[in-house]
């Protein structure tokens, strides 16, 4: 049995399942564009509504680790970037915390929401191929880290030692392995009728979308408040 | 059973110039059968069921359904015929179980009733109603197997192919599998199975064909095909009857 695979949907019932799609969406675009340059105050109180989100979303964060990885990796040349920038180990962290953040809040939204949902639930877009498009596309990411771990793993066991040519090497099999599995993919989609067009039903709002909004609200109110 | 559900005359699939894959290949299969399509690695048995479903291009050849001519109806066949991939992860568009079956009955643009109606159905037929949740990528090789299939099912196809649905399957769910095939074609399906793997399924077959190197060199009853098979590169085990060549407790 496999292990979840990051950026990928959970079927469950908690609150976050039950939220409007698009309210989670909007939320998260507001989300990230507020952590781009937010204070340490704004931080703190979005890092505490996450925490608290992960907690009864119960994020399978152990099982992420090994696929966070990357993300760490980035996490650290992004604070040493700023490191060098600004000389200030605050700055770098703060600078740091916001791009987790945004990450988690990725997470969240990709375990509750799945790529349907997402796609029949944005106005005017989803009457038109355009749903589709983004459907195909989020459907694509889960599928890249399961590929890359796949690789990995293979590689891992036949001893294989950090080099760049290595790394090259682990690249091409990558875009390699993805083109396949995409064109398998194509064929099935193909397979299964596949209908671009096809009628999308929007899911109504409801009272579970009041927390994510009224929490969105806070955080654009205090940033307008707290600059 | 009797009736002729599929024929295929002289179909011709190539590669390019100097790569012949299908040669001339022609042959009927009869309603409600169970046919098994082998033949060593390469023989391109993938290959054929792809042109048969409509994802490959004909290009040469007459491929009739129920007495049609759908040569040239690509569509006629990606909806009456359903294919099982081999690697069944492939297959997988939906997000849980349940969204998985659901992607083709929307694409069929069914009522949202009879979606609900089939995917019960197909649930119930395969016992798969506590994975409903699941992520396909979270199953185990025999639950995603029996999955790829229900999407298939679910589709209400004419005549199912299924291409090496035993690979990478430990001895119970390749009798689990094998059992739920026969079972659909009891209950009237027509199946086509590629395996080279004869020894797990050929006692249930009515028609076997077994295709080398592009051509169809054997098309018969098991009886017939079975002492002729190791010409072809199959493996029979030695002294085999051919009540023994199954998968399923005896």
């Amino acid at each position: 049995m496999a292990r979840t695979v990051i950026f990928s949907y959970r079927h469950q019932d908690r609150l976050l399942n039950r939220t409007h799609p698009f309210i989670k969406v909007l939320a998260l675009l507001c989300g990230c564009i507020l952590l781009f340059n937010a204070s340490v105050f704004l931080v703190s109180i979005i890092a505490l509504f996450l925490v608290v989100l992960t907690g009864i979303q119960r994020l399978p964060l152990r099982s992420y680790a090994r696929q966070l990885r990357f993300f760490i990796l980035l996490f650290l040349l992004i604070a040493l970037g700023e490191y060098l920038r600004s000389h200030s180990v605050s700055s770098a962290l703060i600078v740091l915390a916001r791009y987790a953040l945004m990450i988690l809040y990725a997470l969240l939204i990709t375990d509750s929401t799945s790529s349907d949902e997402i796609a029949s639930s944005i106005p005017l877009v989803n009457k038109s191929v355009l749903a589709s498009g983004i459907e195909l596309t989020l459907a694509i990411v889960p599928t890249i880290f399961q590929v890359s771990e796949e690789i990995r793993i293979a590689q891992w066991a036949r001893l294989r030692r950090w080099s760049i040519n290595g790394t090259f090497g682990y690249l091409s099999t990558l875009f390699e392995l993805l083109l396949i599995r995409l064109e398998e993919r194509a064929l099935a989609l193909e397979g299964r009728l596949f209908d671009a067009k096809r009628k999308r039903h929007a899911p109504p709002l409801s009272l579970y979308d009041l927390p994510m909004v009224l929490a969105t609200a806070l955080f654009i109110g205090l940033r307008l408040v707290r600059p | 059973m009797n009736d002729e559900l599929l024929r295929v005359k002289g179909l011709f699939y190539s590669l390019g110039e100097d790569k012949t894959m299908l040669s001339n290949l022609s042959f009927s299969i009869q309603e409600g059968s169970f046919t098994l399509l082998c033949g060593p690695n390469g023989a391109g048995k993938s290959t054929l069921l792809r042109i048969l479903k409509g994802l490959y291009p004909l290009e040469a050849g007459t491929i009739v359904l129920e007495g049609k001519d759908v040569t040239k109806r690509e569509k006629d066949r990606l909806r009456k015929i359903g294919l099982v991939f081999q690697d069944a992860d492939s297959q997988f568009v939906g997000q849980s179980v349940e969204k998985d079956i659901r992607f083709g009955l929307e694409n069929l643009n069914l009522p949202l009733e009879e979606q609900n109606r089939r995917i019960d159905e197909v649930l119930h037929l395969l016992s798969m109603k506590e994975q409903r949740h699941r992520h396909p990528h979270c199953l185990s090789g025999g639950e995603k197997r029996k999955l790829a299939i229900a999407g298939v099912l679910a589709m209400q196809p004419k005549l199912i192919l299924l291409d090496e649905p035993f690979a990478n399957l430990d001895y119970r769910s390749t009798g689990a599998t094998l059992k739920l095939l026969l079972r659909l074609q009891k209950e009237g399906h027509t199946i086509i199975l590629v395996s080279h793997e004869i020894e797990k399924c050929m006692a249930h077959a009515d028609q076997v064909l077994v295709l080398n190197d592009g051509l169809l060199v054997e098309n018969g009853s098991p009886e017939t095909v079975l002492p002729r098979l190791p010409e072809h590169g199959i493996h029979v085990p030695h002294d085999t009857l051919l009540e023994e060549l199954t998968w399923l407790a005896q």
